[in-house]
């Protein structure tokens, strides 16, 4: 009976499990290193199983990144294009740069690989990273776009590459570097851009305040002072089934050029540990991460745009990072998301959840 | 240009997959039968779906690079799990943490005892990592024994007593919650 018992909780288990992801952003650093290591070995690989007739990319794996010879650069109104060929001139990559960024809206920026070899080309792991440099220092670093499968590009042919989109959210003037990535990397040169200044700086309260009420319900009980301060207080889930879940709440606001970034931030339970929240919260989300204590915790951010007039809080909500301690779970923590202009209970919102990046507020009471 | 058979196509754009469907068929299909067993392999191993998804894609890249090493293709299921078990290990080898309960919890499925599946998962994710290992590949994947010792790298008898103990401390867990 125990066997049974045991198959069928393994099987329940394994049923809450999604896909695979081919995110690479997903990726941690050991395995982002083992994508460059396992190049070589892979484009063998798919020589072996994809037979005759077609030409291979040779992989440049541990060659670091390359030095591009030569560059040209160019774009339609509005943009600049900034290109490098690569895997031994059979390749060339392109990404078009706005060269005004808006704040609180995405880049923008697109990369493409074009066939430039006059054979069909093999391309395997096809993605671009950027880095965005502000004046003062690195604003967003060397992060890569969702992976493709390996793709077969016919000559003259062109294909998109995904490249990581992030929410700008930074004064200009910013420098953007694309990394084109395929068996190696390749750095194209920066691209200086500006970002708009939408108009006058918002009052600090006011933003606070404003970017607040663009989330309303679920941190009625838990609004962080009219200072951006923390305050101790309750989460109200959607669901009223569900219990609230103690939290503190603080909001910081940085004045940037015409708008103010509110980085909400919520820690939950109340009485967790004090804890510093990283530039990116997947520096500490990851096991072995700098989460302090040793209970469970959970780490929410959400940054909004607030500009004189408006509220921007597109693509920029739910990071969180959160660590449950097994053993002491028997308490029903909320576990909710934001979708479609409102909160939502997650499954069946048991202590834990789902947090794959989606969940952003989950944590077992102790 | 070789394509991707239609079912795989279909599954991907169910599926909402940022992949490229005239991608090289052979790791396409790869990824869409095998990622997402590995993947449920080594949350079973783990508890920890962040984590599980970093081990499965690190394995899954690993096992893909020794394709063409691998004498018999259809070999390529066990050779993912393989490395799968080899990657739960190695992390926490280098973690030093293997007998550290992880995991971050998962919905009860509807019509299971909450309490119990949660008193029972946390009990699978309470025992050393061996045990846990050998337990998964009994009864998740339905290994015979001599296959999860060479997974494991030791010997059948040592796969039967790591079971045998981990159903133990299950069995005592379990009788406690049961009262």
């Amino acid at each position: 009976m125990m066997d049974e018992r045991t198959r069928e909780m393994l099987r329940r288990m394994a049923a809450d499990v999604p896909p695979l992801s081919t995110d690479a952003a997903m990726l941690t650093r050991r395995a982002r290193r083992r994508v460059a290591r396992t190049m070589v070995s892979m484009v063998v690989a798919f020589a072996v199983v994809a037979g005759g007739g077609i030409v291979l990319a040779r992989s440049g794996a541990g060659r670091g990144i390359i030095t591009p010879t030569p560059v040209s650069s160019g774009g339609s109104k509005g943009f600049k294009e900034v290109s490098a060929p690569f895997a031994d001139q059979r390749l060339r990559c392109v990404a078009r740069i706005p060269t005004v960024l808006q704040p609180g809206r995405p880049t923008g920026v697109t990369v493409r690989f074009e066939n430039v070899s006059g054979e069909t080309v093999s391309v395997v792991l096809p993605k671009g990273s950027l880095d965005i440099a502000g004046h003062t220092g690195p604003a967003f670093g060397f992060r890569s776009g969702p992976m493709r499968l390996p793709t077969m590009l016919a000559a003259g042919d062109s294909m998109l590459v995904p490249i990581a989109n992030p929410t700008v959210r930074w004064s200009g003037p910013l420098d953007l570097t694309v990394r084109c990535e395929s068996g190696e990397v390749v750095a194209l040169p920066s691209v200086r851009v500006e970002v708009a200044v939408p108009g006058p700086n918002p009052d600090r309260a006011d933003a606070i305040r404003r970017a607040l009420s663009a989330r309303p319900g679920l941190l009625d009980r838990c609004m962080p002072n009219a200072d951006g301060s923390a305050r101790a207080g309750a989460l109200t889930p959607p669901d009223p089934s569900l219990p609230p879940l103690t939290a503190r709440c603080a909001a910081v606001v940085t004045d940037e050029k015409g708008f103010a970034v509110v980085d909400v931030q919520i820690v939950a339970p109340a009485d967790a540990p004090t804890v510093e929240f990283a530039d990116d919260l997947n520096q500490i989300a990851f096991p072995g991460g700098d989460l302090p204590g040793d209970g469970s915790i959970a780490l929410v951010r959400w940054r909004i745009i607030v500009t004189a007039d408006a509220v921007i809080d597109d693509g920029i909500c739910c990071e969180a990072a959160e660590r449950t301690v097994a053993g002491a779970i028997h308490t029903l923590a909320p576990s909710v998301f934001w979708e479609d202009g409102r909160w939502k209970a997650a499954g069946e919102a048991a202590c834990g959840g789902i947090s794959n990046g989606f969940t952003w507020i989950s944590v077992c009471s102790r | 240009m070789q394509q991707i058979g239609a079912s795989v196509h279909h599954e991907l754009v169910e599926r909402g997959e940022t992949v490229e469907v005239s991608a090289d068929g052979r790791m396409a299909e790869l990824f869409l039968r095998h990622g997402h067993e590995a993947k449920r392999l080594a949350y079973l191993m783990t508890g920890n779906m962040a984590l599980a998804e970093d081990l499965a894609q690190d394995a899954f890249l690993r096992a893909c690079g020794r394709l063409a090493h691998l004498r018999d293709p259809d070999k390529f299921p066990a050779y993912l799990r393989k490395t799968v078990v080899n990657s739960v290990r190695m992390h926490y080898r280098r973690h030093a943490s293997s007998d550290l309960p992880l995991g971050e919890g998962v919905a009860a499925a509807p019509g299971a005892d909450p309490d119990a599946m949660m008193d029972m998962r946390a009990a699978l994710l309470n025992l050393p990592q061996r045990q846990r290992a050998a337990i998964v590949l009994r009864y998740y994947a339905d290994l015979p024994d001599d296959e999860s010792a060479d997974i494991l790298r030791c010997r059948r008898a040592t796969v039967r007593s790591l079971i045998a103990r981990g159903m133990e401390t299950l069995r005592e867990e379990m009788s406690i919650h049961d009262g």
